[in-house]
């Protein structure tokens, strides 16, 4: 093995644009929830709600040539992969995994389940926690896990990733009346459940969504960390054949 | 398997990075993971198999600088945390498993952490 592990020859940085660390409450939408029986049922599992802190909110990723009009507010969790249009700020549970947005009269869920920690389903009453290797395996666990069905499946593209959006049998909680669904994405070994009540709000949160950056996953090193940028990691993971292996990664990231 | 020194990344060049460095006590994990403009230390690798027992064998090895050391926590376990050793801004040493963690942070053009290090460091997970 060759012994020269320092891998990266830096160079001045770039900006990273314009960040704004929004702090703000939005108690208002977690007790209109919570009071809903949205949340209904403690699990002593699930981390304690906490209102939004960490949110980044800033200017839409590029607006430079666009027309006033057509800007957005976005949020950016970059620790959960995924960015959306959104003119608020939202309830953030389970370190941020879990979050709850409301469109108008609409509530919208967004579970974020990674190889550590499955995707809280708490956002619609239930305790359970799913993850899949793959689409079909998250859709039977989710599938399984609510206990209701899907009337109907349709295969759904966001921000290019394949998903499959479940229009959902309405059921016996206040979240399963006629009209809600559920959409299901595998991107970057992180599995999302977007759920919501009304199927038109639910599209409608999609269409802002994009995904990124992605999440970087070793099981032979035993560990796994949210990637600072888009770029991947550098290095290598390391086999000695009896069951030992090492490695070494180097991860970049920019000056905000 | 070699890793060239000073590679650099495709698509851009980066203003701070964070080196995670794994091993075992088969294969020692590398330390000296990021850029530093000290010397390089006789010896690359190490393993402990407690965390006060690496970070004690983690400093012998190592120019301390400023000597700093602080309990902080990485992935729900106890770690510690290193300032300005090996001449790098900040390391992290933990043990789980019978693994050792470098986890350690630098900046191109000062010897500074990487801003979302905090954040590296809370979102970092243990798997089983």
């Amino acid at each position: 093995m060759d012994e020269r592990p320092e891998l990266v020859r830096l160079s001045q940085g770039r900006g990273a644009g314009a960040r704004l660390l929004g702090v703000a409450a939005a108690s208002l939408i977690g007790t209109a929830i919570v009071a809903a029986g949205a949340f209904g049922g403690s699990d002593r599992d699930e981390p304690r709600p906490r209102p939004a802190a960490t949110v980044q909110v800033s200017a839409a990723r590029d607006t430079t040539h666009a027309p006033a009009a057509t800007r957005h507010a976005t949020v950016t969790l970059p620790h959960q992969g995924y960015a959306v249009t959104y003119d608020g700020t939202p309830m953030l549970y389970d370190d941020d995994a879990l979050a709850i947005y409301q469109l108008g009269d609409a509530v919208v869920s967004v579970a974020v389940g990674t190889p550590a920690n499955g995707a809280s389903l708490l956002g619609q009453g239930i305790t359970a926690r799913i993850n899949g290797r793959t689409l079909d395996q998250l859709t039977d666990a989710y599938l399984a896990a609510i206990g209701t069905g899907a009337e109907s499946s349709a295969a759904i593209a966001v921000d290019g990733e394949p998903g499959l959006m479940l229009r959902l049998t309405p059921g016996t909680g206040p979240g399963y009346g006629p009209g809600s669904a559920a959409a299901l994405f595998l991107v970057d070994r992180r599995a999302f459940v977007f759920w919501s009540h009304l199927e038109t709000a639910l599209r409608a949160f999609l269409g802002g969504l994009t995904f990124g950056p992605g999440l970087f996953v070793s099981r032979d090193l035993g560990f796994q960390v949210p990637l600072l940028v888009d770029e991947p990691p550098f290095g290598a993971t390391v086999s000695n054949g009896e069951g030992s292996t090492s490695g070494l990664w180097v991860f970049p990231t920019v000056i905000d | 398997m070699g890793l060239s020194d000073g590679d650099r990344l495709t698509g851009g060049e980066y203003s701070h990075v964070i080196g995670v460095s794994v091993g075992t006590e088969a294969q020692p994990a590398f330390f000296r993971n990021v850029p530093s403009a000290l010397p390089h230390p006789s010896q690359r690798r190490v393993w402990a198999p407690t965390l006060g027992e690496l970070v004690r064998a983690y400093r012998r090895l190592v120019d301390p600088g400023e000597g700093l050391v602080a309990p902080t926590i990485l992935g729900g376990e106890p770690a510690t945390l290193l300032i300005r050793a090996d001449g790098v801004a900040a390391t992290v040493l933990a043990v789980r498993d019978g693994r050792n963690y470098i986890i350690a942070t630098t900046g191109a053009a000062a010897v500074e952490r990487a801003p979302d290090f905090e954040r590296f460091l809370a979102t970092f997970a243990f798997l089983e």
